[in-house]
């Protein structure tokens, strides 16, 4: 954690590649002339859903008030952990963007909707601020009707 | 016994990102001189003052404000702006009860065509950990005291979005011209960090 933030960038590049069988440690390391860290393997990988249809209508509209599934998933996510179990209201609907979680974690490519979703920061923290409001860009599967 | 072999010492990282670099161009993953061509496009073409050539465009010509807020990646084209982190860029206009502010919380998410590479603070975890719980609060520590009865809005960059602030035009600025409007708008102002 005392890496700077593109030094972190870098660990995570180079991990995936030699994950990947890309490059390989010793390659990389030759030719830095030293050592050349790499981050742990996640503990447990998300089991994914690798269904792969797409191309829906968006399943919320402006005006519609939604809630963030409160459960947290093993590795990638784009779903902030203040957001989670939060009830907010749909502001804007986003095309059809690749679901970040199957992105990072397989080679199943699956689009679906993303919106920008309103919550009073009052409701994300108990000492909120009234007359602010935060805006999440958060995917549809990260959403429940309410 | 002999002793064990001594541990190397890590590598920095500038000679870890260029190990790593010659690799993938041994292997052909990437041409020689791309990420040399990129560094060099980074500081010459994606720069705070195209945002501030949108937003001088946006001032004078209500037509233009008006597709920007309908659809700013392409009125941004109109004025050959676009390039990465760009695919997806969505203005916010701040008007006289309501003061927008961005960030990205999970790590640096900027509308690099509008905006340039974010500045150090805006990736440093005090910033993006404290304007989504206490925006106000760190917008005065950070030199900007909004009226009290000014509604924020904290944008999260979690996903494909990258937006920019459309300030408000300042005052007083009727006489000027549309690039003397463009100089005087920041990258704080298009961040949402400062007003004009």
């Amino acid at each position: 954690m005392g890496a700077r933030y593109y030094e972190r960038m870098l660990t995570g590049v180079t991990t995936l590649l030699v994950e990947q069988g890309v490059v390989s440690l010793e390659d990389v390391e030759g030719r830095a002339g030293g050592r050349v860290p790499v981050s742990d393997p996640v503990a447990q990988l998300p089991v994914l859903q690798t269904e792969n249809s797409e191309a829906r209508e968006a399943r919320f509209s402006p005006g519609d008030t939604v809630r963030v599934i409160a459960k947290a998933t093993p590795g990638h996510t784009r779903c902030p952990a203040y957001a989670r179990g939060k009830e907010g209201v749909i502001r804007l609907v986003y095309p059809l963007a690749y679901y970040p979680e199957l992105r990072a974690h397989s080679t199943v490519k699956r689009r679906e909707h993303s919106y920008a979703v309103e919550f009073a920061a009052s409701h994300l923290w108990n000492d909120g601020d009234p007359s602010q409001t935060v805006l999440v860009e958060l995917f549809e599967s990260y959403l429940e009707a309410q | 016994m002999s002793a064990p072999h001594p541990t190397p010492p890590v590598a920095t990282p500038e000679r870890r990102a260029f190990a790593l670099r010659d690799a993938l161009v041994d292997r052909g993953l990437v041409e020689a001189g791309e990420a040399e061509a990129l560094a060099h496009r980074a500081a010459e073409e994606l720069s705070p003052a195209n945002g501030a050539r949108v937003v001088a465009r946006a001032w004078v010509y209500p037509d233009f404000r008006e597709r920007l807020l309908s659809n700013a990646t392409a009125a941004a084209k109109e004025l050959g702006i676009e390039g990465p982190e760009g695919r997806q860029m969505v203005a916010v206009e701040n008007t006289a009860t309501t003061h927008n502010v961005i960030v990205c919380t999970q790590c640096s998410c900027t509308a690099w065509p509008l905006l340039g590479l974010p500045p150090d603070w805006y990736k440093a975890p005090p910033y993006r950990a404290r304007v989504v719980r206490e925006a106000r609060a760190l917008l005065a520590e950070m030199g900007l005291q909004l009226p009290a009865t000014t509604n924020i809005r904290v944008w999260d960059t979690s996903g494909e979005t990258r937006y920019f602030v459309l300030p408000m035009r300042p005052q007083g600025t009727e006489h000027l011209t549309e690039e003397e409007l463009a100089g005087l708008v920041t990258r704080d102002a298009l961040i949402g960090v400062a007003r004009i």
